[in-house]
């Protein structure tokens, strides 16, 4: 019986890890997109921002992911199974991506406004320092403000990725076996409690594997103060 | 001739009139010093010199070019403004160096990224000159070939001396290939074989030797203030401005930013310091100007100014500063 569930959650972990990297690699720079939208003089781009971040943060990431699977159907009037049949696909796969999608739009939402304050912190004086230098634009951004940035945003931002972490259980609404589901499923199957602990493990040696990574690369940074 | 003209320069933030109309001229290897109380508009003027402020109206030259007219219609680019601002360096109150660079990157950052610039550039245009060189040689080498078809000659001697004209070609080629490197290193050679030398030179004229590597947060405030200098100065500016140098500054460590700032006279490089240090001014500058409330007030010599001024502001901000200096300032002003 352990060496089923085993096998079981470690299928659910690995969607589980999936759907994390996936969100994570794709928020980061549509975060940063946003963020310079948010701080554009260009008005009318700034507030429509601000209301797409208000909304974004403003209900829950549950409510997104279903409101997303049901768009294709309901808008679109495409059901959801042609779109697996046109990619020769499953369902579950589609599903899959209308969860990744969901995430990737709510985080790169909080990460912009991590972003935006991490930009907004550096002093004006560093960026007026480069530009007597003669330094443009773009190598005052990516050469003297984003490095001091990353060591800014160092913090926050782990906080965000493990709680990106945890709310990966979220799909499930879509059926998407991530560990927990697989869990329930075993403990349903086998009528014993512990499935639940094994998976609350393999979050809490994640998330110990995340924190570690944070504080070496926090270390790596501290050869400067900003 | 002047190497720096301000004329009527007018500066406003909405109702507030910063600079009301400034007029002075500054000679090659001069040193001005700008004093005044605060708010008088010193900031804002060098603000104004180094393009972190645009002026309302006036013109700005240098070496008789003129950079900055505000009549003009054309507004600027981002790239004329660049270019533009390189004639002047500044070193700032609050130092601004790049705390996630060390001592020497610091230096040297501005002066590589416009080496790489620059190298692009003349690399660029190296190899389009390559490229219609070696057109011109392949062109050649066709004639030659059919030249040779021409002479209908028996087969071995047709072939031998086909192979020894392939090779010819083919040597000339390489030839081509390596003068069009060469070339290239050359301009690599002449562009960066420099900066790393030079950036050391700097550090060492501010007394910094020894700390290239250093970060920021490892320097004391009068270091820092020293290594901004010497970054200031590895662009080589027709002008060098300082804004307060050592306001920011404990007044133990003043004296070493300022024993930097007056060595750099020896030079020939001229230099417009704001500054709230008398004696200094007093002492290295061959010109003071004192604002008040956005206009020149007084301008003179060292002497005009300290020792006979004739302006009543004048004579009242003297008297006054030189109260705080002996600090018996008889009824403190608690309000300002």
């Amino acid at each position: 019986m352990f060496a089923e569930v085993t096998t079981d959650l470690l299928n659910g972990f690995g969607l589980t890890v999936l759907l994390f990297a996936v969100t994570l690699v794709a928020a980061i720079p549509l975060g940063l997109i946003v963020s310079f939208c948010s701080m554009t003089r260009f008005i009318p781009l700034k507030w429509l921002t601000k209301v797409f971040v208000w909304v974004i943060r403003g209900t829950p990431l549950m409510l997104q992911i279903i409101v997303i699977s049901f768009i294709p159907n309901t808008v679109f009037e495409i059901p959801n199974r042609e779109i697996a049949d046109f990619f020769g696909t499953s369902m579950a796969n589609v599903n899959f991506i209308f969860v990744c999608v969901a995430f990737i739009i709510n985080y790169a939402a909080y990460f912009s406004e991590i972003f935006r304050g991490g930009i907004e912190s550096i002093p004006k004086g560093q960026h007026e320092a480069a530009q007597v230098l003669g330094m443009t634009r773009g190598q005052t951004f990516f050469l003297v403000v984003l490095p001091q940035v990353v060591k800014r945003i160092l913090p926050p931002m782990s906080n965000e990725i493990i709680t990106l972490v945890k709310d990966t259980s979220l799909a499930r609404v879509l059926g998407v076996v991530e560990i927990i589901l697989a869990a329930n499923q075993a403990v349903n199957l086998y009528v014993v409690i512990w499935p639940l602990f094994y998976a609350g493990a393999f979050y809490l040696a994640f998330n110990g594997i995340l924190t570690l990574l944070f504080s070496f690369i926090e270390k790596k940074l501290s050869y400067y103060k900003v | 001739m002047a190497i720096l003209e301000v004329k009527g320069l007018k500066k406003s933030f909405g109702a507030n009139e910063v600079l009301k109309g400034i007029d002075f001229e500054l000679n090659r290897g001069e040193v001005l010093a700008i004093i005044g109380s605060s708010g008088s508009g010193k900031t804002t003027l060098l603000r104004c010199l180094n393009f972190l402020e645009t002026a309302d109206e006036g013109t700005i030259s240098v070496n008789g070019e003129v950079l900055f007219d505000g009549s003009a219609e054309a507004k600027q680019n981002a790239a004329d403004i660049r270019k533009k601002r390189l004639h002047f360096g500044l070193v700032f109150q609050q130092f601004n160096l790049f705390p996630h660079y060390n001592a020497i990157t610091n230096i040297k950052l501005a002066a590589e990224l416009l080496g790489k610039e620059k190298s692009r550039r003349e690399c660029a245009a190296i190899d389009a000159e390559a490229k219609a060189e070696k057109a011109a040689v392949r062109a050649a080498h066709k004639s030659q070939d059919a030249a040779l078809k021409g002479e209908n000659l028996p087969k071995d001697e047709f072939n031998a001396k086909k192979r020894a004209l392939k090779a010819s070609h083919r040597a000339e080629l390489i030839e081509l290939a390596d003068k069009t490197a060469a070339k290239k290193t050359a301009v690599r050679e002449r562009l960066f074989g420099d900066i790393d030398r030079r950036a050391q030179a700097l550090l060492e004229r501010v007394g910094l030797g020894d700390r290239a590597e250093a970060y920021p947060c490892e320097l004391s405030g009068g270091q820092q203030q020293r290594i901004a200098i010497a970054r200031a100065l590895a662009l080589s500016p027709d002008i060098l401005c300082f804004d307060e140098p050592t306001s920011a500054l404990d007044p133990e460590l003043t004296g070493e930013v300022l024993k930097v700032i007056k060595g750099l006279k020896s030079g020939d490089s001229t230099m417009i310091v704001v500054t709230h240090e008398m004696e200094f001014a007093r002492g290295v500058a061959d010109k003071v100007i004192f604002m008040a409330d956005g206009v020149i007030e007084e301008m003179g010599s060292p002497y005009q100014i300290f020792e006979a001024p004739q302006s009543e502001k004048t004579k009242a901000f003297l008297r006054k500063s030189r109260e705080q200096n002996l600090g018996d300032e008889p009824f403190p002003d608690v309000a300002s």
